[in-house]
């Protein structure tokens, strides 16, 4: 089994070993420079990009998440050397070389210069610039509240805020991972019957705007094909954005009306239902003298209209405590539910300590992470989202690794 | 090497061949040349109208010029002034509203022959969500593709009619 490749292509024709050979050393050219990778480093993602290059990518915007150039994935832990890759290129090198040619030369020069600037960023352990230790990760844990953050600060991360610049707005930390909303909507977040309402909701105030939107837009010419489509356009436009939203346990109706025109049909219906009970109750109020029974309607009434009016202070209030959230920090030491504030890190220094010495990680709570490792740590914390216990010990641990580089 | 050296090599040698693997582009772009052979920062493409599309039998020069932060910065592309009409295009200036153009969209893997094709698609398949040219972007929204077409074709017609006076 081992061996059958190895037999097979020693009884190739040469034409296709050396299509084979051509694309074993293509593989070993860097897709940004175009140039051979002496010093391959390979993203979670799997690929592979020259030290270097990838290196003068992510400095070249500070305002943007670290992302793979050929895929766009967030690379959240540092890329590795890939040494099968660099070994490779070591063994063609080897055999291909000829010490008086001069392109060849240059080719060695360039290796040892490379290498050279890997390895002693490597002792002085500044990799990439540091900035995978300088920088955060946006977090969200949903057995918590649910609210994305800064893995560094804590604060919350509203992907409005951070849309122009992937960076926290508190601690200014980058954010590795794309911390913006995402317009994507999954509908396997939602049940059948809120698919529907969200559906229902979201129908008229689209035919509204499209209808005011656009000046040569003639009822009649929309297909119902037409239709079908633009909708599912509107679902990405409207809903929460990604998980940031979808997390902020809002009920699905009150993020979709924060759409205007749906507030105001409601208002509408509601006033109208009102009128109708109050011309109801008048007429009835004609026939009866003591008028116990108006009484009695206006005060269901009234309870109906306190119940309305509740609904809307509630709303109101969850926006204002919302804006008080993002300012006061206060609020997260004296309600601690597992939140730091980047002043309060002693405190829960030991309230770390006193919450894992129970739990039989001690040692890896006492012993604080290397800086290298939190990255690593950072993604755990992104993955294990099942068992609420055990990550909100290892959001504190990323904190503290991050205050102790500092 | 700069890197835009070497893709001056590869876009050459890709260019000139004939086989449809090697030159995937047959029929799309006809050239993709530095304006001055000493300055690799100012090229030049010509491409094919697509098939089928209005801008069938039609040549259309991009402009494009490579910042020194390439290729960690994206290229400027544009179209030669009131040279095309599409709704992701600003006629007047020629400039073009294309995703993977844009700063922060942009990825280094990407080099100049892959910009230039993804440029022949957006004349394929135009993005009627988020038009550069608002008119344009109406018309096409409103469905009537026929008057879409119509006026391509009669800019079209008047700018080959212009040049030949």
């Amino acid at each position: 089994m081992g061996d059958e490749l190895h037999n097979r292509l020693l009884k190739q024709s040469d034409g296709t070993k050396d299509a084979i050979l051509y694309k074993i050393i293509e593989s070993l050219v860097c897709s940004i420079c175009h140039d051979y990778m002496f010093v391959p480093m390979m993203t979670p993602c799997g690929h592979n990009y020259c030290y270097g290059c990838l290196n003068t990518w992510f400095a070249s915007n500070t305002q943007k998440e670290l992302a793979c150039p050929q895929c766009r994935s967030d690379i959240v832990i540092i890329p590795a050397l890939n040494t099968t890759l660099q070994q490779y290129l070591s063994f063609i090198l080897d055999r291909l070389g000829s010490e008086d040619d001069e392109p060849f030369k240059k080719l060695l020069i360039t290796k040892i210069k490379e290498e050279d600037d890997y390895k002693l960023d490597k002792e002085k352990d500044t990799l990439f610039e540091k900035v995978f230790k300088n920088s955060a990760l946006a977090v969200a844990d949903d057995s918590d509240d649910g609210i994305t953050r800064c893995s560094n600060c804590h604060w919350e991360l509203d992907p409005d805020e951070v849309e122009d610049g992937n960076v926290c707005p508190h601690c200014n930390a980058r954010i590795r991972n794309y911390a913006g909303g995402h317009n994507e909507f999954d509908e396997e977040e939602y049940s059948e019957g809120e698919l529907d309402e969200i559906r229902e909701s979201m129908q008229r105030p689209r035919e509204n705007r499209l209808a005011s939107a656009n000046p040569f837009a003639n009822r009649d010419n929309f297909s119902s094909e037409e239709d079908s489509s633009t909708e599912e356009e509107l679902m990405r436009e409207h809903i929460p954005q990604g998980r940031w939203a979808r997390s902020h346990n809002r009920s699905i109706a009150v993020d979709t009306s924060d759409d205007e025109d749906d507030e105001d049909e409601l208002e509408e219906g509601e006033e109208e239902m009102d009128s109708d009970l109050k011309d109801f109750i008048e007429d009835d109020d004609d026939g009866d003298e003591d008028g116990s029974r108006r009484n009695m309607v206006l005060s269901a009434l009234n309870s109906r209209r306190v119940i309305i009016t509740d609904d809307e202070e509630e709303e109101g209030q969850r926006h204002i405590t919302g804006e008080e959230e993002d300012h006061d920090s206060d609020f997260y030491e004296h309600n601690d539910e597992g939140f730091a504030s980047g002043d309060s890190l002693d405190e829960d220094r030991k309230v770390v300590a006193e919450v894992q010495s129970s739990s039989d990680s001690e040692d890896r709570s006492i012993s604080y992470p290397s800086s290298n490792d939190v990255g690593e740590k950072d993604e755990h914390d992104t993955e294990e989202l099942d068992d609420p216990q055990p990550k909100r010990q290892k959001r504190f641990r990323v904190v503290l690794g991050d205050s102790d580089d500092e | 090497m700069s890197r835009i050296a070497k893709e001056y090599g590869d876009i050459q040698k890709t260019l000139a061949s004939n086989d449809p693997i090697v030159n995937p582009y047959q029929g799309l772009i006809e050239s993709l040349n530095p304006i001055d052979e000493t300055d690799l920062s100012k090229w030049e493409a010509i491409i094919i109208g697509p098939t089928h599309t209005p801008y069938e039998h039609y040549r259309f020069r991009i402009l494009i010029d490579v910042p020194s932060s390439y290729p960690m910065a994206p290229p400027n592309i544009r179209f030669d002034r009131n040279n095309i009409l599409h709704c992701n295009i600003k006629s007047p200036t020629g400039e073009i509203c294309l995703d993977i153009l844009k700063p922060e969209d942009w990825t280094p893997v990407w080099d100049l022959l892959h910009c230039v094709h993804a440029i022949w698609r957006l004349l394929k398949e135009p993005v009627y969500d988020s038009p550069l040219d608002v008119d344009m972007g109406n018309i096409i929204r409103c469905g009537d593709t026929g008057a879409y077409q119509g006026i391509i074709r009669y800019f079209l017609a008047e700018r080959d009619r212009n040049i030949c006076r």
